[in-house]
């Protein structure tokens, strides 16, 4: 039994066996065979390995022809490896002493080696030794599986996935049912991991730092995505205890269930728009199941990344009319234009690596210098806009400057638009996003481009206060009730509310209950969320009185530091909460 | 002095293993090419063979137990050769363990 420590991304408890995905590229479809069946497994491994040792010797033969006999000499490492009577003897021993079967012995074996050579810790050595048994241990599942390779999108079982990191399209493929936890070795709370992992409900911890070495395909894993940590291989006791947490965890469910079609209004009569935040396509389906009432955040950063080239017009497209088509005719949906750092572009190269890359050539400033790939996506908005309430919103606006050339090439795709005779719709309503702290003080000024401004408060926050959450050593320094932060919101709210346009939150805060009362006080009217946070929200703003809201604003701008707003909110919010139990 | 069991079941007395204490001066070690080398050559004749770092013993013919062992630059490690022609086994032996490339 091993306890692993990360990040809590996405709540819940999973207990099922694992499915390493980075080494291993296929999974092991059983770990125990019936003893009956222990003389079959120990011919199958004495024949994987027999077939991969003679592959090696081949590969030998050929690169030393090719190459000469120094390269060759890696292969017949390999094959002296794989020849070696020590390795047949001990991974036949796990199968005749433990029942396991032929993959799960080969995995469990080479893994073992790998942590040995790990824990010696020693550079160059432990490194060249990793991934030569590495290569050898996927050589011969790749040998034993044979036909029955696996890939992801036909996983058929429950298993907990164990990967290095994972991509946001691979993280979108996967099905509750089957994957029923996640937990990966980097990432953070704000991860694509994370948040899709929250979208689809699937328990998740991440940023785990080294696990892959410590676990096989087959183990069996306990993962609490509420506590951010995995066991390997529990003891029975653990296990007990476990089920009994995920049993009533699941009989709580989702205590707002009911709230799913009532409105966002406070006792009072204020009502408040709530919206949800996607990443994919597919999870616009959840957003209306979650009783949102439009998507106030589609992320467009999912065509971009992990590809070889740039999305194609007609990607950008598809992906904007299935989200519109879903929400309807009234529903908005926001959509935010590209909002990536120039390193992650295919074309980037090595020669001009940003040393800042917060502060640098990202989001709109990227967009503006490469127009090419900006007007491609506002062409395809535009052309899905008559599928439905499409909205523009610009990220990462540090000045008025950058609006005015937004809206300009905006005018130029529908200019061109219209001379080609493509349909779409004039005056979509535009947005900035106030994540800057420089569009923050300079509120009153852009709102008169604009129809709605929508805060960022993830960036806002560490923008304002210079410091990366991710970085322990001074996450402390970030808050979202930090006064400065509070003082920016409020200049933005009244802007906003001054010159008669909406404003919107729509960074994690707005999901967190602890805020709302705060963020209603300030005058905030509309805000977007993880869809799974809707209804939590609503119960909150339900119990709410305005005058209240406007006492918890009020108090907290006068407070002088981040933890003294914290310690005021959760009072208040236990109140207000404890107050309904009461009723 | 030890004594092994002949094929013959007679008993008769033989001179022991050979030892010598080498230092692997390869920047990576011994790692899986001198490695290998080393394994190939042990496995080839008839004698028992294995290095030792500090308590630790690797059977010389085991690719996997020699790559365990973990032998950086500059360690020193016991070669120990038993058997029939263990003098020109270990002379070679050492060969490739003192070998810097």
């Amino acid at each position: 039994m091993q306890t692993k420590y990360g990040v809590a991304a996405s709540p819940g408890v999973a207990i099922g066996y694992a499915l390493v995905l980075d080494t291993e590229g296929v999974r092991i479809p059983r770990r125990v065979v019936s003893t009956s069946e222990v003389p079959h497994e120990l011919q199958r491994v004495a024949v994987a390995i027999q077939h991969v040792s003679e592959q090696a010797r081949r590969r030998e033969r050929e690169v030393t022809a090719k190459l000469g006999r120094d390269a060759g000499r890696i292969f017949a490492a390999h094959a002296f490896l794989l020849e070696d009577q020590l390795l047949r003897y001990d991974i036949e021993t796990l199968i005749r002493s433990e029942n396991y079967s032929a993959e799960y012995a080969v995995s469990r074996h080479m893994r073992s080696k790998v942590k040995m050579l790990d824990e010696s810790g020693v550079g160059e050595l432990s490194t060249r030794g990793k991934a030569d048994i590495i290569d050898l241990e996927k050589q011969l599942l790749h040998e034993l599986l044979g036909e029955k390779r696996e890939s992801l999108d036909n996983i058929t079982e429950s298993v907990i996935v164990f990967a290095h990191d994972l991509t946001p399209s691979e993280t979108a493929q996967f099905d509750a049912k089957t994957v029923i936890g996640i937990a990966t070795e980097s990432g953070g709370p704000t991860s694509h991991t994370a948040i899709l992992a929250g979208a689809l409900n699937i328990p998740a911890v991440v940023a785990v730092g080294k696990l892959l070495n410590d676990v096989s395909g087959g183990d069996l894993v306990i993962l609490d995505g509420g506590e951010g940590l995995i066991i390997i291989e529990p003891d029975r006791d653990t296990i007990l205890k476990y089920e009994e947490l995920r049993r009533t965890q699941l009989a709580v469910g989702d205590p707002y269930e009911s709230l799913k079609d009532a409105e966002a209004i406070t006792k009072d009569g204020t009502k408040v728009l709530l919206l949800g935040n996607i990443e994919f396509p597919s999870e616009a389906p959840t957003c209306l199941e979650r009783g949102a009432g439009g998507v106030g955040l589609y992320r467009t950063e999912f065509l971009y990344v992990n590809k070889s080239t740039d999305p194609t017009e007609e990607e950008h497209f598809e992906a904007y009319k299935e989200v519109l088509s879903v929400m309807g005719p009234s529903r908005p949906v926001v959509i935010r234009t590209l909002d990536l750092g120039a390193d992650k572009f295919t074309h980037a190269t090595g020669a001009n690596v940003e040393k800042n890359p917060f502060l640098g050539l990202r989001s709109v400033r990227y967009c503006l210098v490469n127009k090419t790939i900006f007007k491609t996506q506002l062409r395809a908005i535009l052309r899905a806009s008559i599928y439905g309430n499409v909205q523009i919103m610009f990220p990462m606006v540090s000045t008025v400057m950058e609006l005015r050339q937004c809206r300009s090439i905006l005018r130029e795709v529908e200019e061109d638009l219209a001379e080609a005779g493509i349909d779409f719709k004039r005056g979509i309503p535009l947005g900035t996003m106030i994540e800057v702290p420089s569009a923050a003080i300079m509120a009153d000024v852009l709102a008169k481009q604009v129809d709605f401004f929508s805060i960022g408060t993830n960036d806002l926050v560490q923008y304002t206060l210079a410091a990366d959450r991710n970085n322990e050593t001074v996450a402390s320094l970030y808050s979202p009730v930090d006064p400065a932060v509070l003082r920016l919101l409020k200049l933005v709210s009244e802007a906003g509310t001054a010159a008669g346009i909406t404003v919107n939150v729509c960074g994690e805060m707005s999901g967190e209950p602890l805020y709302v009362s705060l963020l209603v006080g300030l005058g905030l009217r509309q805000l977007s969320a993880t869809p799974r946070k809707i209804s939590e929200i609503k119960h909150v703003i339900r119990n709410l009185t305005l005058a209240d809201a406007k006492r918890v604003a009020d108090d907290a701008l006068q407070m002088e530091s981040a933890r003294e707003v914290t310690t005021y909110l959760r009072e208040h919010l236990r109140r207000l909460l404890s107050d309904t139990i009461d009723r | 002095m030890t004594e092994t069991t002949g094929t013959n079941g007679t008993i008769h007395p033989t001179t022991g293993p050979l030892r010598r204490t080498v230092t692997v001066v390869n920047p990576y070690g011994l790692h899986m090419r001198p490695a290998t080398d080393f394994a190939e050559l042990a496995v080839s004749g008839l004698c028992d063979v294995a290095v030792w770092k500090g308590d630790k013993r690797a059977n010389g013919k085991s690719l996997w137990d020699l790559i365990g062992l973990c032998v950086m630059q500059n360690n020193e490690v016991i070669l120990e050769v038993d058997g029939d022609g263990a003098n020109d086994v270990i002379n070679r032996l050492a060969d490739i363990l003192a070998h810097p490339g």
